[in-house]
């Protein structure tokens, strides 16, 4: 009860104070009146009110002793919701995963049947091949079975053929029995020929002398170079021709051999190993006499087919 | 083979060694026959030594059996494809080791006789020194850009030497060898033929003492018996470097080795080959022939013999499934056979090509003639131990000699002898052969 004070006040005084008054006609007994009215007034509210200031403070412990029972409550409850929302978000994510696991499955499924129709397949193709490989090995034993057949007659041939070469050999030394004793009289006749050859010269000088010499000189033709010295010569660079002229005229070889060798950055003895690697290949022998110094032409006869070569080259310019 | 034209300084040097009982150098393949496996064994060798592995082969053959003759065809078919090959004869002067430096005179030897193809007779280490320089020069032209005539080319070419051979491996005091081809460079460019020779002499292990070394070259070591053979490892590293296929190095008549008396000498001399065997076999030589030949006791000889010394005998004696009749070619002797008479027909029968060819005459000899005269010289005495190729061809050139000179003489006449008693008498008995019972002597 919420008390205004100053409207009791003004009331409990006014009201005693007028009521003392009325019956006392005395103000100043009124006056006392009114505030002994006014003290056992107040007296009176605060006992009352100190009553039921009790009679609260007992609900309000009641009440906060259910406040804090509610409020446990409501921590076991906000503790029971958040672990039913964690399940729920596990259940969630156990769902999701199960189905893609189910995806999987089934994707892994529809490959298993391709692969297994794919199977089938193959194993119908391979049955047709196996058939075929069965038709072709058939008819590769009829085609055996005909070469062997083949073999032995050829086999035989051979035989007969080899008797008949037996039987050539035997002809052929015959045969060269007979050419030996040709031979021998072909020496003979050879003997013979030589002998008339004397007979006949015998008998033209004579006649040579008889007609005066008028026949004109047989004069020998400059031989030709031999085939192998004109590859030689035509294989030979300028340099390694100007290098065998300096040998074969003995004109300082080894000045010029190392003129060369700077001016083309080789060594002397690479040069003279070239051209011999080239006579070597071409007339079958070297040319210039290895390890003499300094260099010389290895035949004397070599250096007439030198200086043929060194004029045909010079007439070919 | 009839129809090649044989040079005649060839034909000539042929028929020259084979008339005095001597192996010739050259000419061989115009008459060479039969032993194709044995030089088939070697020549696959060279074709293992050209993809640049090595090789150790002993060839064993009894004195004029032809082994000498093998091993020079062999020669000369490496040298065709390729190779350099050298070649010693060893004697009591010259052996792999010794006190006296007979190992360093079996490399001066081997040195000297150094051949290619366009220098059959030896004498090319200055070929293969100058083809070596001439790949520096090209580099250092390709490198630089520089020409013999500019001033620092002469330095460039120096550095290069230098460079090249501290980079071999295995070449202990390189840069005392590149000192030396360095001066035959200079003596090269300078003209200074005294330098040139005393590089190829320090090369071919002609300086006997250090000191001669310094004051000719300025530098501090000599090739001695101790590297000689470390020098011809590094020659074979050249020679492929340049462009040939590999060196083949041959020594012949190893028996003298065998008749080293004293006992530690000749085992030295063992184990200096059996180190060779061995870096040739394990791989640590590279693009090398080794070649031994030697007769059969030299190997056999169960007190002094290769077969004494038990390493060796692991190594070359003959695997117990190979019977006699058959060969292995992979066990590193190689047992040179006797010819067959076909062979020797046929050897006979090259010979008198030659020969004609050589004097510009025909050939009037035929098979039938060959065989008479093989068929003589069979019945002599003692002829089936001592009659061997070697012998067989001496004398038929000296019975081709008689007939240039004396035309009028048959092959008949000439092989049968002037019908001295002795002869005739000889005759007889062989033709007697019904009295066999009695031994009849003629004093």
């Amino acid at each position: 009860m919420v008390i205004n004070f100053s409207l009791f006040c003004q009331v409990v005084l006014g009201a005693s104070f007028l009521l003392s008054f009325l019956v006392n006609q005395n103000w100043q007994s009124a006056l006392g009146g009114s505030i002994v009215a006014f003290i056992s007034g107040f007296l009176g509210l605060m006992a009352v009110g100190r009553q039921q200031m009790s009679g609260q403070r007992k609900m309000i412990t009641v009440l906060e002793g259910k406040i804090y029972h509610l409020q446990d409550v409501e921590q076991h409850m906000e503790e029971s919701l958040n672990l039913l929302a964690h399940q729920h978000r596990q259940v969630e994510n156990h769902t999701k995963f199960l189905q893609t696991e189910l995806s999987k499955l089934q994707s892994n499924i529809s490959g298993q049947k391709n692969y297994k129709d794919q199977l089938n397949t193959d194993l119908l193709n391979l049955d047709k091949y196996n058939r075929q490989l069965e038709e072709e090995t058939q008819q590769w034993q009829t085609r055996i079975l005909q070469l062997e057949k083949q073999r032995v007659n050829l086999d035989m041939v051979i035989n007969s053929l080899c008797d008949r070469k037996k039987q050539f050999e035997s002809e052929v030394e015959v045969l060269e029995e007979d050419v030996d004793v040709l031979n021998e009289f072909k020496l003979q006749l050879e003997a013979q020929l030589t002998n008339l050859e004397d007979k006949i010269r015998e008998l033209e000088t004579p006649l040579a002398a008889i007609a005066p010499a008028q026949k004109p000189k047989v004069t020998l033709r400059n031989p030709q170079l031999p085939t192998e010295w004109q590859e030689f010569a035509s294989r030979l660079t300028n340099i390694e021709l100007e290098i065998l002229r300096a040998i074969a005229d003995q004109n300082n070889p080894n000045a010029l051999l190392k003129k060369i060798a700077q001016s083309e950055i080789t060594m002397p003895e690479l040069l003279i190993d070239g051209i011999n690697e080239l006579a070597l290949a071409t007339i079958n022998d070297l040319i210039i006499q290895p390890g003499s110094n300094p260099p010389l032409i290895a035949e004397t006869e070599y250096i007439q087919n030198l200086r043929q070569l060194f004029a045909a080259k010079i007439s070919s310019f | 083979m009839t129809k090649l034209k044989i040079p005649k300084r060839v034909s000539s040097a042929l028929l020259n060694s084979l008339g005095s009982g001597v192996v010739p150098r050259v000419g061989l393949e115009y008459i060479s026959v039969g032993r194709e496996k044995e030089m088939g064994a070697l020549l696959s060798d060279l074709e293992h030594i050209r993809e640049g592995s090595s090789s150790f082969r002993f060839v064993i053959g009894r004195y004029g059996s032809g082994k000498s003759f093998l091993l020079q065809l062999f020669r000369n078919y490496a040298m065709e494809r390729n190779f350099v090959v050298t070649d010693a004869d060893l004697s009591s002067d010259r052996r792999l080791a010794g006190t006296e430096g007979q190992g360093l005179a079996t490399y001066r030897e081997l040195m000297g006789k150094i051949a290619t193809k366009t220098q059959p007779n030896g004498g090319a280490l200055p070929l293969i020194l100058e083809r070596w320089i001439s790949a520096i020069q090209t580099q250092i032209a390709q490198e630089t850009g520089l020409r013999p005539e500019d001033s620092n080319f002469d330095q460039q070419i120096e550095a290069k030497i230098l460079l090249t051979i501290k980079n071999i491996e295995g070449l202990v005091h390189g840069f005392d060898f590149a000192t030396v081809i360095i001066n035959y460079w200079r003596g090269y460019r300078t003209d200074d033929t005294i330098k040139k020779d005393a590089a190829l002499r320090w090369l071919r292990g002609e300086f006997t003492s250090k000191l001669e070394a310094k004051n000719a070259l300025a530098v501090r070591v000599i090739i001695d018996d101790s590297t000689w053979y470390d020098y011809l490892k590094i020659l074979a590293k050249f020679a492929t470097d340049i462009g040939y296929q590999g060196l083949i190095i041959i020594l012949d008549e190893a028996v003298h080795l065998w008749k080293i008396s004293h006992p530690t000498s000749r085992q030295h001399n063992y184990d200096k080959l059996l180190a060779i065997f061995n870096d040739t076999m394990q791989g640590k030589a590279e693009h090398l022939g080794i070649i031994v030949g030697a007769t059969p006791k030299f190997l056999e000889d169960p007190k002094r013999g290769l077969f004494s010394d038990p390493a060796w005998q692991r190594r070359t004696d003959r695997s117990r499934f190979v019977k006699p009749g058959m060969t292995d070619y992979a066990s590193p002797v190689i047992q040179v056979g006797t010819l067959t008479q076909a062979e020797i027909l046929d050897l006979l029968s090259n010979l008198t090509e030659v020969y004609s060819s050589h004097h510009e005459r025909a050939n009037v000899l035929q098979k039938s003639q060959l065989e008479d005269f093989i068929n003589v010289l069979r019945n002599r005495l003692g002829s089936e131990i001592l009659l061997t190729p070697g012998e067989i061809v001496r004398d038929f050139l000296s019975v081709l000699n008689i007939m240039q000179k004396h035309p009028e003489m048959s092959l008949q006449q000439i092989v049968n002898g002037n019908n001295s008693p002795i002869d005739t008498e000889k005759k007889r008995l062989r033709t007697d052969e019904d009295d066999a019972g009695m031994a009849e002597f003629i004093l």
